[in-house]
């Protein structure tokens, strides 16, 4: 899976690419941790091209979201698909990982 | 809608990349039955994953665990079944509970249960696990 960063003065941006699973999480999670590094703790996870998010793939997400927090920031999903906003829902995840429609609007309200 | 099984099987060492070659055979079974419906392909996708994945991270001994897999689409339910060669796990699918939210780990199972109509383990030597999720519009019971 590819897992696209970008930055911009208000947050991070990473984007991950097709299935989230066992294979991919590590990636996500040292892509986060990077921006963590660099000083960027205001993270989203833009999910307009993930396809699937499987128990690993959540793991990975979860790790993040307490590694940014951690670190002074949050970390939001936004353009979530709704087959990961069932996987979301199942795991009652929903409501620790709020959703936003876009990346670019997910820290708007702070 | 079809009315005969589609079905593929694959097998190899139990370890990520088999779990990505198990999502990409499956992903080919949909698309060849070509009328599953997105909750039943998500859903049933992801306790297949679940279950290949438990048996690639968590087989014993590591590295040297194989496993079979069989996936199957039929007018009125999706089935797979995993037969590894991994010491007999010691695992209650119908205890399963999905832990707290900011938990990392330990969701896998009962995901999967939460998925699957019919999800059964048995220890035949290595471990077999059956996984059955009815379509949606069929009859469930």
């Amino acid at each position: 899976m590819n897992v696209t960063v970008t930055t911009d003065e208000r947050h991070a941006t990473v984007a991950p690419e097709g299935r989230l699973t066992a294979a991919a999480a590590p990636q996500l999670r040292q892509a986060v941790q990077d921006l963590i590094d660099s000083g960027s703790a205001r993270i989203v996870i833009d999910m307009s091209a993930t396809d699937f998010v499987d128990s690993s793939g959540l793991g990975a997400l979860i790790g993040a979201l307490k590694a940014a927090r951690l670190a002074g920031g949050d970390l939001r999903i936004a353009a979530v698909p709704e087959t990961v906003r069932t996987v979301l829902r199942l795991t009652n995840l929903d409501r620790v990982l709020r959703a936003h429609p876009t990346a670019a609007e997910a820290f708007d309200a702070d | 809608m079809p009315t005969d099984a589609r079905t593929t099987t694959l097998e190899g060492p139990a370890d990520l990349a088999f779990v990505e070659a198990t999502l990409d055979a499956l992903d080919g079974l949909y698309g060849a039955a070509g009328d599953v419906a997105p909750d039943d392909r998500a859903l049933f996708q992801l306790a297949v994953t679940e279950v290949v994945t438990n048996i690639a991270e968590h087989g014993l001994p590591p590295g040297s665990v194989h496993v079979s897999a069989t996936l199957e689409v039929h007018p009125t339910h999706l089935a797979a079944s995993f037969t590894d060669t991994a010491l007999p796990a010691d695992v209650e699918l119908d205890e399963a509970e999905m832990p707290d939210p900011l938990e990392e780990s330990g969701r896998g199972i009962a995901l999967a249960a939460a998925a699957l109509d019919a999800f059964e383990h048995e220890r035949r030597g290595g471990n077999v696990w059956r996984l059955r999720r009815d379509r949606l519009g069929s009859a469930r019971d």
